[in-house]
């Protein structure tokens, strides 16, 4: 029955892939609800919140205010919050309870900004949207409100945005710093990792960058947005695996107008695999994991499966969406995969039967802090040392 | 970002409303959510009714923390959820397929379940939605009894708080009985008393042999025998609208008997339950053996430095209040609400320890209290933990249930063996599974 799930938890919500965005620039989120979504937010889609100062509140809001659309005490505490705290701007973000009254926030928002004389971004969020169409707005905004392309340039300027890395995606800082590092190999100094790492500044900045790469289906929108307004080209896609990681430098490069390093040598497929083999998350590192599985591995069949947004362009012919948790267990029936890679979560509503194996890959926009301490080193050599462990006959 | 944090002396807390539910924070303010704030969320409270299963219905989001910690918890099996459409929340079909869900679990997991909660939130609240109709229909159609509770936190300043609510969904289920047994029911809390402590003892020695407690029944007919207890013994406040109901509707008296530790505190708690019960309760053999080994635990423990938080199995004013009878320093409270049992104890640290500080755990100042964390040696709940972060920490977790002097013991063990063997504070939130 479609919206009925009896093994799967629900992923990370809209609000939750905002607040990811924007958690370390610096602002004051606040999530207009009664508590238990900021909760939600901080303890369970958030792994930075522990020992964090970011300034990120629920807005207390209980049943008569919003009967009586009441907005004039949001508008209060907001303003009474921004003078204790001063933040830098504020973001006010949307829950299910005020989605039922309809709140406008566009009108709240440019109340609360002429008090406070402090920009406010606001986001329709309603919590029946999951985390990467949250971040997808995120990241736009952050490219349409704060990217100034009269930014002074300095030494400091970036070189490369990557536009898409959240820990709901990538994960810990650590594998964050796995991607930047692979970059780095490619000679590029100055890298911004919008929303993990970088600064205000530096996402100002960020149309001086020779190249944006984005890094999960969130970034899209945003890199779409600065190559049309700022003519930065874009790569889609993040290096797993070692092979991969050679013909991603190589791209990169390329695409930012910089001479080739070395020729690509090392680069050519090896022997077939014949393993039917299916990757269930996100679409870019999805895709990434695929590329790793064909040109290290020679796996011939992979297809990619998720629940979360497709784009069109990066999508395999035969990839394909999944509508609700029961669509697991019937394409786990039907094609009989030798491979099935995703969170662990996924195992038992698969259902899988006889040899299949299931490869376990967390995804903290699912599995949340169930898994999210468990660091597996994917990007260059790392994806291929890891399958190449998990693949064993 | 900057801000003072926000507090107030003990002195003025005890200026605060005059009775009732009263928060330590101004009303007008955003909430703060700290790491280790929190307690036993509405799922885990309403699973605690044997063989049942929770179908939890509600925009996606709204599931989340609940279905993270309750697999974490071990609930997977028991745990279902179904994610209203914003299309189908507009027409109301939503409730239809409430219905055809729950016949789908019903119908579909094996073991059968005994028993069905469904737990609808705030949206549906404000829709008004008919959830008692519902759970007639599903029990009409599949024999098995169906009750609603509600996580809805938009109602959490009001008379049926979900924290509440959920109580009285839960000992909804007992049947009337016009059986008396010489039992009593311990309720309001999560966790049977401990078995070492005196209470067990002394209430069997005035003829009451067996003491129910819900999270102690395996099936759902051993639940139903609370039904059939002459008294019913509520520990924590939350429960509070549920034996208001067991009394009204069963004809089980109840008598409020919170954990407390303070030697005396505890003294005059059994007294009045001993006149609720009927008999004097012989309390002094425990007592003097109590404070003999209060005694030794002083000595070892030293003068030493003590926040108390509110997300412990005690009243933080209590609590800071038994500490400081002891010889303990405990200048800081973190806390956000305050209980009419709260009252004299606040009153005797005004007096006694007017120096005490409480920080309001949700202030939005308390985001930057880690620039400037106090020294203390011993922080005692998870929040209090977090805000004073070179203090070792004693959880007082909800999930055991100590009591009466001998509760006090144990606590004080724990504290000795923090002191000598500390644990990793994010590690100890992240295994909590406590949710706001």
């Amino acid at each position: 029955m479609e919206g009925l799930y009896k093994f799967l938890p629900p992923f990370a919500p809209d609000y939750s892939g905002v607040c990811s965005v924007l958690f370390e620039l610096g602002g004051m989120l606040v999530i207009h609800d009664a508590g238990g979504c900021t909760g939600n937010f901080t303890g369970y889609d958030e792994p930075r919140w522990y020992g964090s100062a970011s300034a990120v509140f629920s807005s207390g809001l209980r049943e008569r205010e919003t009967i009586l659309g009441d907005e004039e005490q949001f508008m209060r505490r907001l303003q009474d919050a921004a003078e204790a705290m001063k933040p830098s701007f504020i973001t006010i973000l949307g829950s299910p309870a005020p989605m039922v009254a309809g709140m406008d926030y566009r009108a709240v928002a440019a109340a609360i900004s002429r008090r406070t004389r402090l920009p406010v971004l606001t986001f329709d969020t309603d919590g029946m949207k999951k985390y990467d169409v949250g971040q997808s707005e995120a990241f736009l905004k952050l490219a349409r409100s704060f990217v100034n392309p009269r930014f002074p340039e300095s030494q400091d300027s970036p070189q490369v945005n990557i536009i898409g890395a959240t820990p709901l995606d990538i994960g810990s800082k650590r594998a964050i710093e796995g991607l930047i590092n692979q970059i780095e190999k490619a000679g590029f100094s100055n890298i911004s990792c919008w929303g993990t790492g970088s600064s205000r500044d530096e996402i100002a900045g960020a149309a001086q960058a020779k190249i944006n790469i984005v890094a999960s289906w969130s970034g899209l929108a945003a890199a779409r947005y600065m190559l049309a307004s700022y003519q930065t080209p874009f790569y889609v896609g993040i290096p797993v695996g070692t092979r991969p990681g050679i013909l991603f430098r190589r791209d990169i490069r390329r695409l930012a107008g910089l001479a080739e390093d070395s020729p690509p040598t090392a680069v050519c497929r090896v022997g077939k695999d014949p393993r039917k083999t299916l990757v269930i998350g996100e679409q870019v590192m999805s895709n990434a994991l695929r590329t790793c599985l064909q040109m290290d591995f020679g796996l011939e069949q992979v297809q990619v499966a998720t629940f979360l947004n497709l784009d069109e362009s990066l999508r395999d012919e035969a990839d394909f969406i999944l509508k609700c948790e029961e669509d697991l267990a019937v394409i786990a029936a039907q094609k009989n995969y030798d491979l099935v890679i995703g969170d662990p979560l996924y195992e038992e509503a698969l259902d899988l039967k006889g040899e299949t194996r299931f490869i376990k890959l967390a995804h903290p926009a699912l599995s949340s802090r169930l898994f999210w301490d468990h660091y597996v080193d994917l990007f260059g050599e790392g994806g291929t040392s890891f399958f190449a462990e998990h693949l064993e006959p | 970002m900057s801000g003072q944090p926000f507090s107030l002396a003990i002195g003025d807390v005890d200026k605060l409303g005059p009775s009732g539910y009263p928060r330590l924070m101004p009303r007008n303010y955003m909430h703060y959510c700290p790491p280790g704030m929190g307690g036993w969320g509405i799922v885990r409270v309403g699973l605690l009714v044997p063989e049942s299963v929770m179908l939890f219905v509600s925009p996606a989001a709204c599931g989340r923390h609940g279905a993270i910690a309750g697999f974490q918890l071990g609930f997977k099996k028991r745990l279902f959820f179904f994610h209203i459409s914003e299309n189908d929340m507009v027409t109301g079909q939503h409730l239809e397929k409430v219905i055809q869900a729950a016949g789908e679990i019903i119908n579909t997991i094996k073991p059968r379940l005994r028993a069905l909660i469904i737990c609808a939130t705030c949206v549906d609240d404000l829709l008004g939605s008919d959830y008692d109709a519902i759970a007639l229909r599903v029990e009409a159609e599949h024999k098995i009894p169906v009750r609603i509770c509600h996580m809805d936190p938009i109602t959490r300043e009001g008379k049926t708080a979900p924290e509440f609510s959920v109580q009285q969904a839960v000992y909804s289920f007992l049947p009337v009985s016009k059986e008396r047994e010489r039992s009593v029911n311990i309720i309001g809390n999560f966790a049977p008393i401990d078995q070492d402590s005196e209470f067990h003892g002394l209430l069997l020695s005035v003829g009451f042999e067996k003491i129910r407690h819900i999270a102690a029944c395996s099936s759902l007919e051993e639940f139903y025998q609370m039904g059939r207890s002459s008294y019913n013994i509520l520990l924590k406040h939350p429960g509070h609208l549920a034996a208001r109901d067991l009394q009204r509707g069963h004809g089980i008296p109840f008598c409020f008997a919170p954990p407390a530790y303070s030697i005396d505190t505890i003294t005059a708690v059994y007294e009045q339950l001993g006149e609720f019960l009927g008999h004097k309760l012989p309390l002094e053999s425990y007592r003097e053996e109590a404070l003999e080994e209060l005694k030794q635990y002083r000595l070892s423990l030293g003068r030493i430095c003590i926040a108390v938080g509110e997300s412990i199995n005690a009243s933080p004013f209590e609590l800071a209040r038994a500490l400081a009878e002891y010889g303990f320093n405990v200048p800081y409270i973190f806390a956000d609400n305050i209980l009419p049992f709260d009252k004299e104890h606040i009153r005797w640290l005004q007096y006694k320890r007017p120096e005490t500080r409480v920080f309001p755990n949700m202030h939005p100042t308390m985001v930057g209290f880690l620039e400037n964390s106090p020294e203390v040696d011993l922080a005692i709940g998870l929040d209090a933990g977090y805000y004073c972060s070179g203090a070792r920490v004693v959880p007082h977790s909800l999930d055991v249930q100590p009591y009466g002097y001998r509760g006090v013991l144990n606590l004080m063990r724990a504290m000795v063996q923090t002191l000598s063997r500390p644990r990793d504070h994010r590690e100890q939130v992240y295994a909590s599974s406590i949710v706001i």
